[in-house]
């Protein structure tokens, strides 16, 4: 198998020359850290997913979970690297020191989650999702059940869940039915079904806590109606007793790809007997899911990019050592052959590859960083900051997602049949990926809240301070002779992104909104082509400037490598705004035209 | 129990070694870390601590660049530490260094155990612990695999070739270098990364602890092997080339 999946050097360079992650520690919430504490978090994660998670990236993919007497048997590493999770504080890492956390800014623990996914996604998501749940109920919950279920989740024996979807009510939330019916005993009694539930059940932990969404009898229809409860597997009865809640797992799908961890259907209450707690005040579930949201998209983000990247660094491997054909000059057939990446083709899928994950990694360590500053600046830095974090969240979890479908496919092409069989990681890396664009939302959700919510809140607010940030590089750049021309093809890309939204809202006010949003996915594809090549542009920044100081020829040949990069994104990517902006722009309602018995 | 781990800090063994002037190697693109066989030794100390209680304490002889493995080690659960940081220590040979680690430690006083690795990746000389013992009166026991202490008595198995152990009785205060494999070294933990910051960790150089720093020895030069003899490969089909390759072994290698 690949040996390398990440790039210790590329990751560097993300959070330190271009994002100056270091400053965080000037805050007071990060005052104890530094770049060397940093430095070690980093260098752990390396360890832990070297030792124990890419050792079983192949075998939880031809191992799936299995649905056994009515529970679901997962891959006994999960149960080893949930220990060491919990014995080594990362689930509850990012967590103020009240909590027994670490307050590891989250630049620095996407930073580590990039690592762990990019070794092993499947494995990676178990903690994660328990950290989540965690910080649900140690935002939102009474003292009680913070006692009661965090300690044990902080440790990694109790596995954290999500529990949302209903197989009525996936992207459409406000039709969630699973009901809870207060009792006077201080828990609500739960009924209904869930579907899709990550880590729904696993016999790697003793006990699951969902965090679920249900309807409080009486409430009001819609998301306004949808209250958060802690509903756990096993409840704790007298004397720190488990005893079941009936709470039944019912199946397993079988999934495309992501195999190493289950998504369970659930049915809760089937004799009468689901208790669950309420979090906060009732229907107040989905607002304090949303408090989330941003974390957790961005964190979808950055597994893409992991995956992406695990891919390209396997094929980058391969295509150096496979020998395939000649130079198109050479006319003599018994010259060796040369090594593939020596092929122009070739090293355009590979350059494509590199744009993709390289891009999609410094947007999310980007917005990683925009997290932190909303926790800790104040004043005019803060709201900046939202404002960014905001409008970024959709694209942020959209690009690496739907680019990374197209990345991992690259690589997969790069090894030609054997890219297509699974002696090579290639085609799990592809199948793997294809999750994101589906998950936290799908794209079609994400393009909507891009241009329904983020692009017109606070009367455009966020859309200009993108566009703010995006100009501000782009004078920055155009000092540099090696990126002024780029710098001035982005600000042109940037005018057209802001003249296809006014041309968009023109079209909101006159009460058109189906019109409005119809190829709002469209929007979000335009958007991130000038979102990446922004990111692209500031690392080109970076790269001209170390060069100009004559670095040693390793280093020289890393910076080279990022301004071709940049290249290549400018000169075949970005130009596909031109075809978005000319769609987004034409008059034709094809797709609202077009009706259900023409198809 | 007061246990010192002499730790070393030597290059990642898969970076890109550079020699300049055949003096030393060029360190602006050249990983550092723990060496691998040290790290052995920072666990089977930090687990005699967990069961017979008492400290760990690390000493190193290295640069600056050193402390931040000394730390990685202080965030596995060692206690405190001493660098020796002095560049008249590490332009001297092994001698040098076992002589600074030697009165380091006998400046820490009431020492129980001395634990190092069998070898540093980088030098693969395996002689400092031997030097070291001998420098400080103690017994020494090389290549440990397994370890049991009971007061200050110790049994030692010791790792011989063909997979044999032998079994040594001892007693403390030793010098035991410690094998590979003898355990499965801990990650540090988050909150120990964030105490590691505060451990104590101080520096010496030679002079304050008294040591000499006159080397036994004399660095020449370093180079990279160069091979001249170089691989041929018979071309042909296969009854021509066996024909070739026996008339090669017969006239000129002379083997047959
Ligand atoms: C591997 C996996 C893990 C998951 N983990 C969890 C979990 O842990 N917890 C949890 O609660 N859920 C989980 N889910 C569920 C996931 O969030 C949903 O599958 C997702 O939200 C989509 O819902 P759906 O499957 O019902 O698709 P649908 O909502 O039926 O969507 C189908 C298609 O229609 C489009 N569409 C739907 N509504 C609209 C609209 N209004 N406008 C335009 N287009 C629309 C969508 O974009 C999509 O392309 C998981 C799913 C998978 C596959």
């Amino acid at each position: 198998m690949a040996e390398k999946f990440y790039s210790e050097r590329d990751l560097n360079f993300h959070l330190y020359e271009v994002n100056d992650v270091a400053s965080l520690t000037g805050y007071p919430l990060f005052a104890d850290h530094s770049r060397e504490t940093f430095d070690m978090v980093i260098e752990t994660a390396k360890n832990i997913a070297i030792d124990h998670m890419r050792p079983f990236f192949t075998e939880m993919d031809r191992q799936p979970p299995q649905y056994i007497n009515g529970g679901i048997r997962v891959h006994p590493s999960v149960k080893n690297y949930m220990k060491i999770c919990g014995e080594g504080g990362w689930i509850n890492a990012p967590f103020p020191y009240e909590m027994g956390g670490q307050q590891i800014p989250l630049s620095i623990n996407n930073a580590a989650q990039f690592i762990f996914s990019a070794a092993n996604y499947s494995l990676s998501v178990y903690p994660h999702l328990t950290t989540g749940a965690a910080h649900l109920i140690m935002s939102f919950g009474t003292q009680e059940l913070k006692d009661r279920y965090v300690p044990k989740m902080f440790a990694g024996q109790w596995q954290g869940t999500m529990a949302l979807t209903e197989p009525e009510a996936g992207s459409s939330l406000s039709d969630v039915v699973t009901s809870a019916e207060p009792t006077d005993k201080g828990y609500y009694r739960i009924t209904g079904q869930k579907t899709f539930i990550s880590a729904g059940d696993c016999d790697s932990a003793d006990n699951i806590i969902h965090l679920m969404l249900a309807r409080v009898k009486g409430a009001p229809a819609g998301v306004k109606g949808l209250s958060l409860f802690v509903v756990p597997k096993f409840r704790i009865a007298d004397k720190g007793k488990l005893e079941p809640n009936d709470v039944a797992c019912a199946g397993c799908y079988h999934k495309m790809g992501y195999r190493g961890s289950p998504i369970a259907q659930l049915s809760m209450g089937e004799n009468g007997d689901c208790r669950g707690w309420l979090l906060g005040s009732e229907n107040k579930g989905l607002t304090y899911m949303f408090q989330m949201m941003n974390e957790a998209r961005v964190g979808v983000g950055i597994g893409a990019v992991a995956i992406a990247t695990a891919a390209y660094h396997a094929s980058l491997e391969y295509a150096k050592e496979r020998l395939q054909g000649r130079n198109v000059l050479e006319k003599d057939p018994t010259k060796p052959q040369l090594a593939i990446i020596e092929h122009a083709d070739v090293r355009r899928m590979l350059l494509n590859q590199k744009v993709i994950s390289e891009g999609g990694l410094a947007l999310a360590i980007y917005c990683g960083k925009l997290v932190d500053l909303v926790h800790v600046s104040s004043g005019e830095e803060k709201e900046r900051s939202e404002l960014l974090l905001e409008i970024l969240t959709p694209v942020v979890k959209t690009y690496p997602s739907e680019m990374g479908i197209i990345s991992t496919s690259l690589g997969v092409q790069c090894l030609g049949g054997y890219g297509y069989c699974d002696d090579f990681p290639l085609e799990q890396h592809m199948r793997d990926m294809r999750i994101h664009p589906i998950h936290e939302g799908t794209t079609g959700i994400q393009a909507m809240d891009l241009l329904g919510r983020k692009a017109t809140m606070k009367n455009g607010k966020a859309l200009m301070a993108f566009a703010a940030e995006v100009e501000s590089a782009v004078n920055r750049a155009s000092s540099f002779d090696r990126t002024k021309d780029r710098a001035a093809e982005l600000k042109e890309s940037l005018e057209l992104l802001k003249g296809v939204s006014m041309h968009l809202m023109g079209i909101a006010m006159k009460g058109n909104i189906d019109r409005f949003l119809s190829d709002a996915t469209l929007y979000l594809e335009f958007f991130g082509y000038v979102a990446i090549a922004w990111q692209w542009l500031l690392q080109g920044m970076v790269a001209a400037g170390a060069l100009a100081k004559k670095p040693a020829a390793q280093d020289a040949d890393f910076y080279e490598g990022k301004l071709h990069a940049m290249d290549f994104f400018f000169e075949y990517e970005l130009p596909k705004c031109l075809g978005l902006a000319k769609r987004l722009r034409s008059e034709k309602t094809v797709t609202l035209d077009v009706k259900r018995e023409h198809f | 129990m007061k246990i010192v781990v002499c730790l070393k800090q030597v290059p990642d063994m898969e970076s890109n070694f550079k020699i300049i002037d055949g003096k030393s190697i060029d360190e602006s693109q050249v990983a550092f870390k723990i060496n691998d066989f040290d790290n052995y030794a920072v666990e089977a100390a930090l687990q005699l601590k967990e069961k017979n209680g008492g400290e760990v304490i690390i000493v190193s002889a290295g640069p600056d660049r050193a402390a931040k493995d000394i730390r990685q080690a202080f965030a596995m659960g060692a206690d405190w530490g001493i660098q020796i940081n002095d560049p008249a220590v590490q332009a001297g040979d092994n001698f040098v260094v076992a002589q600074c680690l030697q009165k380091a430690i006998q400046g820490i006083g009431g020492v129980d155990l001395v634990l190092t690795g069998v070898q540093a990746e980088d030098d693969q000389a395996a002689v400092t612990g031997v030097m070291l013992a001998e420098l400080l009166g103690m017994p020494h026991c090389t290549n440990v695999v397994k370890l049991d202490i009971s007061g200050a008595n110790m049994t030692v198995n010791r790792e011989l070739e063909g997979g044999l152990n032998e079994v040594l009785e001892m007693s403390a205060p030793a010098v035991l270098s410690i094998q590979s494999g003898i355990n499965e070294p801990r990650y540090p933990t988050l909150p120990g990364i964030m105490k590691a910051k505060k451990k104590q960790l101080d520096a010496k150089k030679a002079s304050d602890l008294g040591a000499s720093t006159d080397s036994k020895t004399e660095f020449v030069k370093m180079f990279f092997p160069v091979s001249d003899k170089k691989a041929e490969i018979i071309k042909g089909d296969p009854a021509t080339a066996a024909k070739a390759l026996i008339d090669k072994l017969k006239n000129e290698a002379k083997v047959i």
